[in-house]
């Protein structure tokens, strides 16, 4: 087993910040997958979420020891991750997820109707805004509580809350047919 | 095609939510993976951790970065209080008006020193420490607001062995630095870093003459220092003066932590 694998996020970080900078690795490892997923899932392109996610530790490794801690590490590091990808499209203007993202297929579903409907689903995810989606991932991917996404994407509860309401209305309206603004 | 619109609204919600919660995850490359873990461990390896110090101890050594001036006026600053108290008894009036003139001119000391991180090339400075701006900002307050708690404690000490009254001397010393403080941490929120040099001293002539008027009112109608002075209006005053200062200290080191963080995720400039 790992050394420091069993101990909580917040006793890693205490024995970080005491000098076990090796600790840091392990850190790294227990998130590196679960960071990909979410830049893969906010940017929608395999090579861009690789760089996104090793950005976002090059971030936490330069800025680990001015890491104070009033939140669950985890939202931190996610924080900083939305931050890493909302960068990257700035610097390469890209607003929609790619076809890749098409690629996702739900894992305990043969019948045609739960196919026809993920097919569906995943279209109707790349019709929501970015901001939207953000929530909408960070939600149901990764379960965080309202309270942790806000902190996240830098929002208040209320706009966290509206978000994803107005994402999963989206959902269904573009599941109804009605409207779909790709 | 499914025809959605036979489903009922719950139910659908209820499709999507149960397919988000069944995606599959996207495949992870195994040896970019490690590629990449094994890069960043290099990376891991080049950084010093500086070992956490006690809050105390990295206050106090903040105080050597404090420019030796800086402590100067505030000695200075001492002497001339001590000079006003020394006046002759019969102008009560007269000491009460000059100590709050005075009192502004406190808070100048130390804001001057803590703008001193905005200026250019501080920001450089704070990353070479492996400090957080804000924490810098916070101990640099602190020092100062230890320093000034020194003063009015001095003032106090010398005004009652004098024979003020001590409802008097916190009514017309410890109130208008209050308030006068406040009124710095307010622009230097609001401002940020064009709030130095010529602005922070233009806002300290500008309170020092609301404090003369202020005196002057009151020394025309002396009885308005007994109606002040009461129990309930002066605790009143320091508890009003008290909690909007530390509520514009607190906005403004949360200010820092917002501009921080946009800075190094967004590269902020000014």
């Amino acid at each position: 087993m790992r050394r420091g694998s069993k101990l909580k996020d917040s006793e890693i970080i205490g024995r970080i910040k005491q000098g076990e900078a090796e600790l840091l690795d392990t850190l790294i490892e227990q998130y590196y997958d679960g960071i990909y997923r979410f830049c893969y899932y906010k940017i929608g392109d395999r090579e861009a979420a690789y760089d996104c996610t090793q950005e976002t530790f090059l971030h936490l490794l330069r800025y680990i020891e001015t890491y104070v801690e009033q939140k669950k590490f985890k939202a931190y590091l996610y924080r900083i991750a939305a931050n890493v990808c909302t960068d990257y499209f700035r610097k390469n203007s890209v607003q929609t997820v790619g076809e890749e993202m098409l690629e996702w297929i739900p894992k305990e579903d043969t019948e045609l109707k739960r196919v026809e409907l993920s097919d569906q689903v995943l279209r109707a995810l790349d019709c929501l805004s970015l901001a939207q989606r953000e929530v909408i991932i960070l939600h149901f991917f990764y379960d965080f509580k309202l309270r942790e996404i806000a902190q996240i994407v830098d929002i208040n509860m209320s706009t966290a809350k509206s978000r994803l309401k107005q994402g999963m209305d989206k959902l269904k309206r573009y599941m109804r047919q009605e409207e779909c603004s790709c | 095609m499914l025809n959605w619109n036979d489903l009922e609204n719950k139910k659908l919600e209820k499709e999507i939510r149960m397919f988000l919660e069944s995606r599959e995850e996207p495949v992870i490359e195994e040896e970019r993976k490690r590629q990449s873990l094994e890069f960043l461990r290099l990376q891991r390896k080049s950084i010093h951790i500086t070992l956490r110090k006690p809050y105390g101890q990295r206050v106090l050594e903040q105080a050597a970065y404090i420019s030796p001036a800086a402590w100067v006026f505030q000695g200075l600053l001492v002497l001339v209080l001590g000079t006003i108290l020394n006046t002759p008894f019969d102008m009560k009036e007269i000491v009460l008006a000059n100590l709050s003139i005075c009192a502004p001119i406190i808070g100048v000391i130390g804001f001057t020193e803590v703008m001193r991180s905005y200026q250019k090339n501080m920001w450089e400075l704070e990353q070479a420490c492996r400090y957080n701006l804000r924490q810098l900002a916070g101990m640099r307050l602190l020092l100062f607001a230890a320093a000034d708690i020194l003063v009015v404690a001095g003032v106090m000490v010398g005004g009652l062995s004098l024979g003020f009254g001590a409802e008097e001397l916190l009514l017309f010393f410890l109130v208008p630095q209050l308030l006068s403080d406040s009124v710095y941490l307010y622009l230097m929120a609001r401002f940020r870093r064009k709030f130095q040099g010529t602005v922070l001293i233009g806002a300290a002539v500008l309170m020092t003459l609301f404090w003369i008027q202020i005196s002057m009112i009151i020394m025309e109608a002396p009885w308005l220092i007994y109606e002040l002075s009461r129990p309930w209006a002066l605790t009143f005053f320091i508890v009003v003066s008290a909690t909007l200062l530390t509520a514009l200290s607190i906005r403004f080191l949360h200010g820092i932590e917002k501009e921080e963080e946009g800075r190094w995720n967004f590269g902020w400039t000014d």
